[in-house]
């Protein structure tokens, strides 16, 4: 089931052209990885989906965005669409770990408060199951009132998946989740967002193809904004395929 | 082994040796003004220790004719003027600076953004003289019985003065903060309020602070608007509408008048009094911290939070243009009419007067001249002193006396410009009492004072353009084997020289609008083009304040227009020249006090 359709998508900054006339579905479950050049328009294409890019000057989207939320299509970019209700919905882990300049139960709890409205016994209950769901609880259950900032550097970006699992989405964007983290945190992260597949759908930008390999159901290569090419799973496996596609990648 | 290494290269050369004292002599002429204008101040107070005297100054009445020189209803007027006009202030700004961080419609806080930063390019005497003329009549006739000049009036004027004062610094702090967190938050579904009223400026303590030590350091220190608009009644007042004296005020108004009889004495008491305050402001400052305290969120303070900021930032962006567009429109309106040649040459054939130095009675021309020389002056003064110190600082102070230099150099910013002119004022009684017994307030004089004044924004502009330079240039240069002196010459100071000359150009901004200074300095009206250094001298800014009190026929009033059209045309083009130029800091520029 196709759980993301994007249709014509172009964006730009100030006048220039990032992504132009992009398709692309995005079925269920996952994940699906976005590979591409540094500068392809991962990141960009990412953030068309929770409407982000919108929150940085001289962005202009033109074409259509839909989401499966609650069953139905919504059209992202339709007037009646709040971005912060659809953002509550679609989550995000940036590439480097983001946590709010708080503690690290607040991180988890303040968006529950503001964004979503909810009371302290539900946030309390959700803190402790989003913490236990990213691998977390049982390192910083002892200080959930120590600052976000003193975990580590996997630890704070399993906080941020934490943060982002908190608001219960049916999707969850990935902008190279590991990216910044050493190669035992960034394992960590892949077998977490493995177990996660099976609950929502992940889009994950990633920058490296044996990651991809490790992680992906669907892989779809971006081509300088222009193009998106779905790359099948015996490309991975393929050897002689594998090393050209790294080839032209990388 | 490798050759010896020539010895020059291991110490500085003579000549280096020689640039770096001067730059540090420089860097020492700042603490030498802060601790002159303190010992001045001190040494004229001396008298008031005599037993009875000084129970005589703090006392409630103001009588000179019958000996009484009591100095607390000043006090607390300038008290209660700074409070309430912070009060107003405060909201307003933090209003602005939220609309322009995020509440606001993007095209609209563009705007804004240049609103609020050409407000701080308006001189005070013109924000005076358009509010005796608009804002005074209008109170006089709301409020029947009353003369319009007011504690309110006062008020009003000065908390539009130091509004971009209080906005700037906030929206300094909120542009550290907000950037960081909006895409985060934002993906967390967070809205554009929300991020503000619950993330950043729980961050932003520091500046929240800052923004308002600043502000009243700012209210207090100003002269023109509580002298132009207050009334200067030497009362308490009982209500806003009120007559009250400002102690800034208070100082110029005895001293413009008088400087023989006893009375100003006291002022100097005054004086002591304004210097503490901007001592405790500066202290004040220092002590804030500068980093965010950790758990700074707020999640329990009610939801209505996000409204109220959301109504304020709206508040603020309509009601301050709308002040400013009431006060520069009616500027304009009666000042448009009066440009002509006739406005700045009178009688007199312009090129007779500009060739031949013809006198000029009825026009602006000697007011022009008066200020030109003025500027040129403490230019010479002040900018070598300034941008020696500045690279100083920058560059090569090290430890406790780069400490206590830059402790001073924000003092010096931060001490009430009338305060310059009293230095002024008591190094010629100074001068009488010794070696000179005919020196008296001149040109050359108020020059000095304005360099005084100007001289913390050179060094500062001067260390911040420097400062802001990326660390790996001083490596770079240091591994090619330059010198640091060379380093600083050949490449940093070119590298600064943008932001440099745009501190320049604010410093000749701030030179050419300021009042207090040259009020008790040596500013007359009808002195005619300067003749010597020595002389008494005319300039803009105070033809403005006298005309604006002392007009005799409708003709010199409009006089008064048209030279404040003039000076609001020269300071805003040198803000939007220094603001090209890339320099000055937002918190850099600050006009009259």
């Amino acid at each position: 089931m196709t759980k993301i359709s994007i249709r014509g998508l172009n964006v730009s900054f100030s006048g220039r052209p990032v992504l132009r006339s992009l398709n692309l579905d995005v079925a269920q479950g996952g994940p699906t990885v976005l590979l591409g050049r540094s500068g392809s328009g991962k990141t960009t294409l990412l953030r068309a989906v929770n409407r982000l890019n919108e929150c940085l000057p001289g962005c202009e989207t033109m074409g259509s965005v839909r989401v499966r939320l609650g069953g139905a299509m919504v059209d992202a970019y339709c007037a009646g669409t709040r971005p912060e209700t659809l953002r509550t919905r679609v989550g995000m882990v940036f590439q480097t770990p983001n946590p709010l300049p708080a503690s690290i139960a607040e991180n988890i709890a303040l968006p529950l408060a503001l964004a979503h409205g909810l009371g302290k016994a539900e946030i309390a209950a959700r803190v402790e199951a989003s913490l236990l769901e990213a691998g977390l609880w049982h390192e910083v259950k002892d200080r959930l009132n120590a600052p976000a900032a003193s975990l580590s550097g996997g630890q704070q970006q399993r906080l941020c998946l934490a943060r982002a699992l908190a608001a219960r989405p049916e999707v969850l964007l990935l902008d190279e989740p590991t990216a910044s983290l050493d190669y035992q945190a960034a394992r960590g992260i892949e077998e977490l967002l493995l177990e996660l597949a099976s609950r929502y759908t992940l889009l994950v930008v990633s920058h490296g193809l044996n990651q991809a390999r490790r992680l992906a159901r669907d892989v779809f290569v971006l081509r300088e904004g222009a193009t998106l090419e779905a790359v099948g799973r015996e490309l991975l496996t393929d050897p002689e395929a594998f090393s050209r596609l790294m080839d032209e990648l990388f | 082994m490798g050759a010896a290494i020539p010895s020059r290269s291991l110490h500085a050369p003579a000549g280096e040796r020689g640039i770096l004292a001067l730059l540090s002599g420089a860097a020492g002429i700042s603490v030498l003004c802060v601790a002159g204008i303190l010992g001045f101040l001190a040494w004229f107070s001396l008298p008031l220790l005599q037993p009875g005297q000084l129970a005589a100054v703090l006392s409630w009445t103001w009588q000179p004719t019958s000996g009484r020189f009591g100095i607390l209803p000043m006090a607390v007027g300038s008290l209660l003027l700074a409070s309430s006009a912070m009060l107003l202030a405060y909201p307003l700004g933090l209003g602005l600076a939220l609309f322009v961080n995020g509440l606001g419609p993007r095209p609209l806080v563009k705007h804004l953004g240049t609103l609020v930063r050409l407000m701080s390019g308006v001189p005070t005497v013109v924000y005076g003289l358009a509010s005796v003329f608009l804002l005074v009549p209008l109170l006089r006739s709301s409020f029947t019985g009353t003369s319009g000049f007011s504690w309110l009036a006062a008020m009003l004027v000065l908390a539009l003065l130091v509004l971009p004062t209080v906005t700037l610094v906030l929206d300094g702090q909120l542009r550290l903060v907000v950037p960081g967190l909006r895409l985060t938050a934002a993906a967390l579904g967070l809205t554009e309020s929300q991020i503000l009223v619950r993330l950043a400026l729980p961050q932003c303590g520091h500046g929240l602070k800052a923004s308002a030590a600043l502000g009243f350091g700012r209210a207090i220190g100003d002269t023109l608007i509580a002298l132009m608009l207050s009334g200067n009644a030497a009362q308490v007042p009982h209500s806003p509408l009120d007559s009250l004296r400002a102690l800034t005020a208070h100082i110029g108004l005895v001293l413009a008048t008088d400087s023989q009889s006893q009375a100003y004495g006291s002022t100097f008491a005054c004086g002591l009094v304004l210097f503490g305050v901007s001592l405790a402001v500066n202290l004040g400052l220092r002590g804030l911290r500068p980093i965010p305290e950790q758990a700074a969120v707020s999640v329990r303070l009610g939801p209505g939070l996000e409204m109220l900021a959301t109504g304020l930032a709206w508040a603020s962006a309509i009601l301050v243009p709308a002040a400013l567009a009431a006060l520069l429109g009616f500027l304009l309106l009666r000042g448009l009419p009066t440009v002509s040649l006739a406005l700045f040459f009178g009688d007199t054939p312009p090129l007779d007067a500009l060739l031949h130095g013809a006198p000029v009675f009825d026009g602006l021309w000697p007011a022009c001249l008066g200020t030109l020389w003025l500027v040129g002056l403490a230019a010479l003064f002040a900018v070598p002193v300034g941008l020696a110190g500045g690279i100083h600082l920058a560059e090569f102070a090290t430890g406790r006396a780069a400490r206590l230099a830059a402790f001073c150099v924000d003092l010096l910013a931060g001490v009430p410009s009338i305060l310059m002119g009293l230095f002024g004022f008591a190094l010629i009684l100074l001068l009488r009492r010794s070696f000179w017994p005919s020196a008296n307030t001149c040109l050359l004089l108020s020059a000095l004072c304005l360099a005084l004044l100007v001289l913390p924004y050179l060094v500062s502009a001067t260390r911040a353009a420097l400062a802001g330079l990326p660390q790996e240039l001083r490596l770079t240069c240091a591994a090619l084997g330059l010198s640091r002196w060379q380093a600083v010459r050949r490449v940093l100071l070119p590298a600064a020289r943008q932001g440099i000359l745009g501190g320049v150009v604010l410093a000749l901004g701030r030179a050419a609008e300021d009042t207090a200074v040259i009020l008790l300095t040596g500013v007359v009206v009808g002195a005619g083009r300067p003749g010597a250094l020595t002389d008494k001298f005319e300039a803009l800014p105070f033809t403005i304040y006298y005309l604006a009190a002392e007009h005799q026929t409708p003709q010199e009033l409009d006089l008064a227009f048209g030279a404040a059209l003039t000076l609001l045309a020269l300071t805003l083009a040198l803000f939007a020249l220094a603001r090209r130029l890339g320099g000055g800091s937002d918190e850099a520029w600050r006009p009259g006090t």
